[in-house]
């Protein structure tokens, strides 16, 4: 097991990689709605990929044998998603917060090493309480839901272009809220930056750790 | 009548036995299961069900590359699996032959008058 290696999303960039070869368009929107119905509900988030990749799998055969996709279901793409959302694992309350403390904590990292060597001499003052909070929200709503919308594009960097978006636009609330409102600049910690650097450090990298090993058992589950 | 509650339970063991008698995969299963008269399955209503077993871990499934496209997911059958399959393969044979005698009942009745 590698604990670098991020399972949920090793899959998802296959999903990604196999849905660019369906060739009938119909077949590829379809995939595409049934899994953003099945996303709405609370199935776990892996279980989610793995299913898409099952339908990616039946819409490439169907491509093959000339066939729309529901015909090869057999059934309509409402009924066999709720029959699927009974069967499935409800998991994604807690994923999605996992997800969420594991993206707050990288970026908390990443924001006092920039800021370390931005603003020195270093301190911890509310405005990076308040950025980092304003990134999880903006994480876990804008980001996310923007990144669903591009995650059938191919282009990389357009995928991350999402991520981009919400790192400068919190980029420049902090830097007007530091140059219009100074209360929010009041110290909270004043410490070595290198020491605060090395703790946010090591907590990031021990929260992707343990998300990596949660998306490998998932994986193993699955087998997939 | 609406025969789709009925045939899930029933499927779900006739899924049972297709996958104990070799390592399979979706498509396969369907074309068994229309062969022995389920015609209106279909894979669409297969998949929740495979879904549905592997849930409660009677069956489990391995990816495994086709010369055809796309990897198939194989099925076989738990240890849990097998013991479910007697299981439901007894209750059948009670179920059968409850409502073979209450069906025979009838008729003995209808014919005697």
């Amino acid at each position: 097991m590698n604990p670098f290696r991020n399972e949920l999303k090793r899959l998802e960039k296959e999903n990604n990689d196999m849905a660019a070869d369906i060739e009938c368009r119909d077949n590829y929107v379809a995939v595409q709605n049934m899994v953003r119905y099945l996303s709405s509900f609370s199935l776990s988030l892996f279980q989610i990929q793995v299913i898409r990749k099952d339908l990616i799998g039946m819409a490439l055969e169907a491509d093959k044998e000339g066939l729309a996709l529901q015909d090869k279901l057999g059934v309509a793409p409402k009924e066999f998603c709720n029959d699927i959302i009974q069967s499935g694992e409800s998991n994604a309350r807690s994923e999605h917060l996992l997800n969420a403390a594991v993206n707050t904590i990288q970026f908390a990292a990443i924001w006092l090493f920039i800021k370390y060597f931005i603003f020195s001499p270093y301190t911890i003052a509310w405005s990076d309480l308040l950025s980092v909070f304003l990134y999880y929200m903006g994480c876990n709503f804008l980001a996310s839901y923007i990144r669903n919308r591009l995650s059938i594009a191919s282009n990389p960097i357009v995928r991350c272009l999402p991520y981009l978006f919400v790192f400068f636009m919190f980029l420049s609330a902090y830097m007007l809220s530091i140059r219009f409102y100074a209360p929010i600049n009041r110290p909270i910690i004043i410490a070595d930056g290198w020491i605060v650097i090395s703790i946010a450090a090591v907590a990031a990298a021990a929260a992707t750790m343990l998300s990596n090993i949660y998306w490998h058992r998932c994986s193993r589950k699955y087998t997939c | 009548m609406d025969k789709s509650q009925l045939m899930k339970g029933i499927l779900e063991g006739c899924i049972l036995k297709i996958i104990d008698k070799s390592e399979t995969y979706g498509y396969e299963i369907v074309v068994k299961l229309q062969e022995n008269g389920f015609q209106d399955v279909r894979e669409g209503t297969l998949y929740p069900l495979l879904l549905r077993l592997e849930k409660k871990k009677l069956i489990s499934a391995t990816y495994k590359p086709s010369p055809l496209g796309p990897s198939r997911k194989y099925y076989v059958l738990t240890k849990d699996g097998k013991e479910y399959l007697d299981s439901f393969h007894n209750s059948w044979k009670e179920t059968c032959i409850s409502v073979n005698r209450i069906f025979n009942e009838e008729n003995m009745k209808e014919e005697s008058i």
